[in-house]
């Protein structure tokens, strides 16, 4: 009587990386996964590593090819394929041309892992970032009072960081807190470029209404109202989304779910994601919206500690940059100082939040 | 003796509300239109799903906030009341805000409209307004609030501001076009509507326009294009209710109107109605035939009995002499509309006579003189109310804010008569009867006949209860002549009266043959040769 092996279960081979060493990395512990929601997303199936060289640790980012291929992601598999390979592209390619931000996460390498010696297909293409102590919301979590003065240091890296991608045409359309990265002792960059666009260049980032995280959409996504016109549809989306942060550092809570949620009456309330009732048109909500926003503000406002000197208030001026950030009428946000140049109010912010970090 | 309002004609004109009190009392301020359900999006969900692992994971309230208020979204109360109770075991590490949120989960309260508060209102508004002069909604609240304590120019000034910053918007052109009725400035309250580009595409602004065109006396140019969305399927029956309304009421005016469409249309904005289409049918009911009586109509009556109708049922109780429930209702209608004299009317003639309960009538009279105070009926009231607690001062003072010059016959009966009260309850019954014959005379022609019984038999009845109270020899012959006069008056009211008038002659016994006297003819003083034959 014979005895027939069990086969082997096939483990992907983005998820073999562990004990590799790729492009001098060693690839010490695996991570989580990061699925894209659907096909069309803009992300892509990837796993993620910790990896180590000559004592400094980074973050790797591995493309599942494979899992590509058996999931449904809603198109052919050849589709998903190419949409899924561009997305990983782009990506790679933002960091390449962030990689002199530093107030932006760093692409330290990148490459193609070939995990089965002779196996053509085995190929598994790879970015290691640097990697950071926490993202902030951890950051805060852990390290138990966090100081007003700390938050606004980050604050202020926030803010140069996204107006070092903005100076490069690039939003970055999903900075949340999550997207936050800190160091301890050290300060903070914007990680993830993976929802980013690029002025000029089309890519799937650009083809759903909103690529970043529908829960800190800001309303004009999720009342169908996007401008058509990159710079006035894309940098208003990033003030939001960074007035956003903002306002999460000090209530715990985003200035969407302020806006859209605690305080606006379902009626009013999106379809999309908020689970809301309206049909009208965004031009008709908007004094709803505009109503809602002042309590929204006036909650942040009332959950701002005092300053340690009490000469030095930075809380008239903080108020005033959420109330110009996340404004619900995107033609409406930047347009705190010089006539409504946007880019400009990034560097206003720059300066602010500097200025204010020191005081503190 | 007390203003008679049932019969005044009735439009369906806004309610005027603050924002807050607007967005809980009836859909009015939600989309009109019908539309295809969104696509769902299971991105949607799987975001969810994956912020309240996180909090799971986390147990942090730093990873709370977020799943908390998408849970609120989706009425996911279990996960919502499961996180609320986390954020409140640590509340030292929550931020008040958030506190607060979960709070609101776990202990949900509500917040009345509350006229009295306008007050403590207005400095929070303005606060709101300094912060954020561009919030069109606060400014039509804070129009609401001045008005409510009589500082028009104040309130004119926000009110444009709003419709400055939010032309076209539903809730700020209703609440404009009923500030300029308030203000008496009918053609000011139509015109906006008018011109209004929203107006035609909008069931709300449609019947809002309609209403305030009949009210001013002019012709809507938007019947057609109302019956046009009447007609269709594009809109939710309840944003058609008071559209509906609209358009029976003016059409109804019509000489030509064709009954049975008029009652349909009336029928049709019953049909998931708004509070005011009810009141509007219930005035119908009573005063065109359009609707059915709401006595014996099952359906209307249901309305009355299940729904927050507050005028509705506080006429329909009034006309069926529960005058306890009307007073109820009424005073309820008052506050949903602090501002209106008409609630307030009703409340304070229901109050000071038919359930004595004048310190009732006075409270709301002061209230609603200051958004009012060119009502003269009300400072009757108010006269009559202090009259009958023997504040004689008061009573005068309040009397003294009544320009007789300007009223009409009605109120010039009301006036004398609480004059007569007045005189009645301050020892003086002789001026006090010279007085409420004077009134009775206005409504008797030469020949004895008496131009408008109703009337008439109003200023007897209370005549009668005057020399009553007063205890003059004349008392026991009047309320016979009262009580036969009710029977023949077939109103709740008078009846009341007349009963209150037997409360008070307690030891009186109705003599039965007296009943049946046609004539009674009193004299006027016993030295005095003028009398009166009822």
């Amino acid at each position: 009587m014979t005895t027939q092996n069990a086969p082997v279960p096939h483990v992907r081979f983005a998820d073999r990386l562990e004990g590799l060493t790729l492009s001098g990395w060693f690839v010490k512990e695996r991570l989580e996964r990061a699925d894209p929601k659907d096909g069309l997303s803009g992300g892509y199936f990837s796993v993620g590593y910790i990896v180590t060289r000559n004592g400094q640790e980074a973050f790797l980012k591995a493309f599942d090819l494979e899992r590509v291929l058996e999931v449904n992601v809603g198109m052919s598999p050849m589709q998903g394929l190419l949409e899924m390979t561009a997305a990983f592209e782009f990506e790679r390619s933002t960091l390449h041309t962030a990689r002199r931000m530093d107030r932006v996460i760093d692409i330290l390498d990148d490459g193609d892992a070939y995990v089965e010696a002779g196996n053509v297909l085995s190929f598994v293409p790879y970015i290691v970032m640097e990697k950071a102590d926490h993202d902030v919301r951890r950051h805060l979590r852990d390290v138990r009072d966090v100081s007003v003065q700390r938050r606004l240091h980050l604050l202020h890296h926030v803010a140069i960081g996204l107006m070092q991608l903005h100076n490069a045409r690039i939003a970055h359309q999903d900075l949340k807190p999550s997207n936050v990265l800190v160091w301890e002792k050290g300060g903070a960059k914007l990680g993830d470029l993976g929802r980013a666009s690029i002025r000029g260049t089309a890519s799937v980032n650009d083809l759903p209404s909103f690529a970043g995280d529908r829960s800190y959409a800001p309303p004009e996504a999720l009342y169908n109202h996007l401008d058509p016109d990159w710079d006035r549809r894309r940098y208003p989306i990033d003030l939001f989304l960074f007035g956003s942060v903002i306002v999460f550092l000090f209530t715990q809570t985003s200035m969407a779910g302020l806006m859209l949620e605690n305080f606006l009456a379902e009626e009013h309330r999106p379809q999309e994601f908020w689970q809301g009732k309206w049909t009208g048109t965004f031009v008709d909500v908007l004094p709803y919206l505009e109503n809602s926003f002042v309590d929204a503000v006036a909650e942040f406002e009332r959950n701002l500690p005092p300053p340690s000197n009490p000469r030095k208030d930075y809380r008239t001026d903080l108020v005033q940059m959420v109330r110009d950030m996340c404004h619900p009428d995107p033609e409406k946000r930047g347009t705190l100082v010089r006539g409504g140049d946007r880019t400009y109010a990034l560097n206003r912010a720059v300066t602010i939040l500097n200025r204010l970090y020191y005081d503190a | 003796m007390k203003g008679r309002l049932e019969k005044e004609k009735r439009d369906i004109i806004p309610r005027w509300r603050t924002f807050w009190a607007a967005t809980r009392s009836d859909a009015q301020l939600s989309s009109a239109r019908i539309s295809a359900a969104p696509k769902y999006n299971e991105s949607d969900q799987d975001s969810y799903e994956a912020a309240v692992r996180d909090f799971d994971d986390g147990q942090s309230v730093w990873d709370a906030g977020d799943p908390l208020l998408m849970a609120l979204a989706r009425h996911d109360d279990a996960t919502a009341k499961r996180i609320a109770t986390f954020i409140l075991a640590h509340q030292d590490e929550a931020v008040p805000s958030l506190s607060k949120i979960a709070n609101n989960v776990l202990n949900p309260k509500s917040e009345m409209q509350d006229a009295d508060g306008a007050k403590a209102r207005i400095p929070r508004l303005r606060r709101r307004l300094s912060a954020f002069p561009r919030n069109a909604i606060a400014w039509a609240d804070l129009a609401l609030d001045q008005t409510l304590l009589g500082n028009f120019s104040h309130a004119e000034r926000a009110m444009r501001a709003a419709l400055h910053l939010a032309p076209d918007n539903r809730f700020i052109l209703r609440s404009a076009s009923r500030f300029y009725i308030h203000q008496d400035d009918l053609e000011q309250a139509h015109n906006l509507l008018a011109r209004s580009s929203a107006t035609p595409d909008d069931p709300w602004l449609l019947a809002a326009e309609i209403a305030t065109a009949r009210s001013a006396g002019v012709t809507s140019r938007f019947i057609k294009r109302a019956h046009n969305l009447l007609e269709g399927h594009n809109f939710h029956q309840h944003h058609l209710s008071e559209l509906a309304s609209a358009v029976g009421t003016t059409e109804g005016d019509s000489p030509t109107a064709r009954r049975l469409s008029i009652r349909r249309l009336i029928a049709k904005s019953l049909v998931d109605p708004t509070e005011n289409s009810v009141a509007q049918a219930q005035w119908h009911s009573t005063n065109t035939g359009f609707a059915p009586a709401f006595d014996k109509d099952p359906d209307s009556r249901e309305l009355l009995r299940t729904q927050p109708v507050y005028e509705a049922q506080a006429w329909q109780a009034y006309i069926e002499g529960d005058f306890v429930t009307a007073l109820d209702r009424a005073k309820k209608w008052f506050e949903d509309q602090p501002f209106s004299a008409r609630p307030a009317f009703l409340v304070s003639n229901i109050a000071s006579l038919l359930v004595n309960e004048p310190r009732t009538a006075i409270a709301i009279a002061n209230r609603a003189l200051k958004p009012n105070p060119h009502e003269m009926v009300l400072w009757n009231n108010l006269a009559y109310a202090h009259a009958v607690l023997g504040e004689i001062a008061e009573a005068n003072d309040a009397l003294s804010h009544v320009k007789e010059s300007g009223l009409d016959a009605t109120a010039m009966l009301y006036v004398t008569a609480t004059k007569g009260a007045i005189a009645f309850r301050s020892g003086d019954p002789a001026t006090g009867r010279a007085l409420y014959i004077e009134a009775m005379n206005a409504f008797t022609d030469a020949d004895g006949r008496k131009t408008d019984f109703d009337l008439f038999s109003l200023a007897f009845v209370h005549l009668a209860y005057e020399e009553a109270v007063a205890k003059t020899p004349e008392a026991l012959e009047l309320y016979t002549a009262a009580l036969d006069i009710s029977q023949k008056a077939r109103r709740f009211d008078v009846t009341e009266v007349v009963k209150r008038t037997a409360d008070v002659l307690k030891t009186v016994t109705v003599d039965q043959s007296a009943r049946g006297a046609k004539k009674i003819t009193l004299r006027l003083t016993s030295d005095s040769n003028e009398r009166i034959t009822v």
